[in-house]
């Protein structure tokens, strides 16, 4: 996006109650209509983290997902609906943010992340929040957040748990950090519920918003991890790996 | 001593509950109470903790008392010690 736009009268009406949010104002409203993110994919985690940056105006969204919609889909991934079952995941989900923003700029894209795309597609973004299934996707969106110092915001489920923590290159350590190895246990399919990913992908989105605006204190160096089966939440402080191979060599 | 030991996700479902406390003699690492937990409760967490050899598997996230600690780190527990251990979760 070339040159800083300022907001139009309608976006101080649509966007006047988190205007009103101390810290955030005009200036945060800005900053985000001017922002672009990346979010792969677009099921669970990403079609709540994509709703909820498309409701508080962000300016240009990069959204990777491929496939159909599937019944089995239609528990949690918010963006697909059942009109569109057998059609393209990435259409239903731009037709449905553009009908909650009509000005939101949409960059649809029918893939999934990998080490052969990844490097493109973070390149058209300020920021990645990372809602992948699968971890060779999430290592290659990691290692393009350290290469091109993009903040990687990690959001995760499983039945009923949450994991979220937010990297920023040069001030935290990597997803190669925390997790050096393809976990063997992980399978691409496992119980969960929409609302466990609707609770995780409203606190990424949140995580995006104070990282591009400058709001609050995003979760640096830490892990939020949580069980809605019990509501017990945990902050971890997580160490950043000298010995890293994808960010070991970056400045501490 | 008793140690409060805690579990997530994968290995919370292969230890078949979410706490319980282990008793451990003064002086014992976190390593020994890790192998300790693999040996009592059997094949399908010691798989997932142990796959390959003695050495946890890299992806295993080990926290006491809310800090990280690196398995090749000598930490020597103490009674009011909770660990936690994390299995890596993703998304979809």
């Amino acid at each position: 996006m070339s040159g800083f736009a300022p907001l139009t009268d309608e976006e101080r009406a649509v966007y006047e109650w988190q205007i009103w949010v101390p810290e955030f104002g005009e200036a945060g409203q800005g900053k985000l209509k001017n922002a672009s993110v990346l979010i792969s994919r677009c099921g669970g985690l990403g079609s709540v983290v994509a709703y909820e940056l498309a409701a508080a105006g962000i300016g240009k969204l990069v959204i990777a997902h491929a496939g159909n919609v599937k019944h089995s889909d239609l528990n949690r991934q918010l963006l697909m609906t059942h009109d569109w079952l057998g059609k393209p995941r990435v259409e239903s989900a731009e037709r449905r943010l553009k009908e909650l923003n009509p000005r939101l700029e949409i960059v649809a894209i029918p893939e999934n992340i990998s080490e052969d795309n990844a490097e493109s597609i973070v390149n058209q973004v300020d920021l990645i929040v990372d809602c992948a299934p699968l971890f060779p996707e999430r290592y290659a969106m990691n290692r393009q957040s350290v290469l091109q110092k993009k903040p990687l915001i990690e959001c995760a489920m499983y039945d009923l748990e949450a994991q979220l923590t937010t990297f920023i290159p040069g001030q935290t350590g990597c997803l190669s950090c925390l997790y050096p190895h393809d976990p063997p246990a992980w399978k691409r399919e496992f119980p969960v519920f929409g609302a466990v990913s609707g609770t995780v992908g409203c606190m990424a989105a949140m995580e995006a918003i104070k990282v591009l605006s400058g709001l609050g204190e995003p979760l640096m160096n830490q892990l939020l991890m949580f069980d809605l089966r019990d509501m017990t939440f945990q902050r971890n402080t997580i160490q950043r790996r000298k010995n890293c191979p994808v960010c070991g060599q970056q400045a501490h | 001593m008793k140690i409060v030991v805690e579990y997530t996700a994968q290995v919370k479902k292969a230890a078949g509950l979410s706490r319980e406390e282990f008793e451990m003699n003064e002086g014992s690492t976190l390593q020994e109470l890790v192998k300790a937990i693999a040996e009592q409760h059997g094949p399908s967490l010691k798989s997932i903790l142990f796959p390959d050899s003695t050495e946890l598997h890299p992806s295993i996230l080990l926290f006491i008392s809310n800090e990280q600690v690196l398995w090749d780190e000598p930490v020597t527990l103490e009674p009011h010690h909770v660990v936690t251990i994390l299995s890596p979760i993703s998304g979809g």
